[in-house]
């Protein structure tokens, strides 16, 4: 039987922790209830804040930056069929999630636009007024 | 030769390493609480009585300004695809995540006691991978067709 210290092993040998290593990894699993991710926040629940951002398609986008795939793919299918539709904050590295009427907004994803709302909770907005850039100003589409 | 392999073998840990950390599924989580019209809860959690959007019939401004009875609010927002969101605990007041799924999908379970075990979206969404309710006493899983 070959020593495990032999200089041929030691390679194969490294490749197996590393898989090993890797592949433990991947089970990534809690049963703790949801906790918010550690970027800290400037705002409050029922704070009433303006943000400004891109529409998107929550789904879509949260798939591509989780399979590495290209979020610019995103075309809105999930939107259409009723899943929440996100905004990307100008100036918080968050996407929030908007409480509203999805199919309402399939038009308008990947606009730029302003949101007027209420906090409900982390990352959650109630949006009360949607605008999206027309030319150097703004137009109302909720 | 020997620092040759030490080389090679620190950039195979290198790989992986970075094969690791970059495709790392983000964590399972799972939220127990009440399914709710989030667009509802959220408007009666900001005037101070989230017990007035907690359940399926809502109370809400009438014209005169008193307080009145929506029956059945939530299901019907819930099936104009509002989207639909659970607070966790038992009590009105508990922090909110959008269920990133079809809100109609669930419209008949709207008020219900639900635990939702899935993947965080973001700050406020949760992408389930199952739903249940409790009925009798006994957690039953929902059906949902998602595009997933």
């Amino acid at each position: 039987m070959p020593s495990l210290t032999a200089p041929w092993l030691r390679l194969p040998l490294l490749f197996i922790l590393c898989a090993a290593f890797a592949l433990g990894s991947q089970g990534d699993v809690s049963d703790e209830p949801a906790a918010p991710s550690d970027q800290p926040i400037d705002y409050a629940p029922e704070d009433t804040l303006v943000v400004t951002g891109t529409l998107l398609d929550a789904t879509c986008h949260a798939e591509a930056e989780e399979q590495g795939g290209d979020p610019a793919t995103c075309e809105g299918d999930y939107v259409v069929h009723g899943y929440p539709v996100g905004l990307r904050d100008d100036d918080r590295d968050t996407v929030w999630m908007l409480v509203t009427v999805p199919q309402a907004l399939v038009d308008y994803l990947t606009s730029h636009a302003r949101v007027t709302g209420i906090v409900r909770s982390r990352g959650v907005l109630v949006p009360q007024q949607i605008e999206v850039r027309d030319g150097d100003g703004w137009a109302a589409i909720l | 030769m020997r620092y040759l392999t030490y080389f090679f073998s620190a950039a195979l840990v290198a790989v992986f390493a970075a094969f690791t950390f970059s495709a790392q599924s983000p964590a399972t989580v799972t939220v127990q609480g009440n399914l709710i019209d989030t667009i509802c809860y959220g408007d009666a959690t900001n005037m101070g009585m989230p017990e007035a959007g907690f359940n399926d019939d809502h109370m809400v401004p009438g014209p005169d300004g008193e307080m009145m009875e929506i029956p059945n609010c939530a299901t019907a927002c819930a099936n104009m695809g509002i989207p639909v969101g659970v607070a966790e605990g038992n009590e009105p007041g508990g922090d909110t995540y959008i269920l990133v799924t079809p809100a109609t999908q669930l419209s008949e379970y709207m008020d219900q006691e639900v635990r939702v075990e899935g993947t965080r979206v973001f700050d406020g969404g949760i992408k389930p991978n199952t739903i249940e309710v409790k009925e009798d006493g006994e957690w039953k899983e929902v059906e949902i067709q998602l595009m997933m």
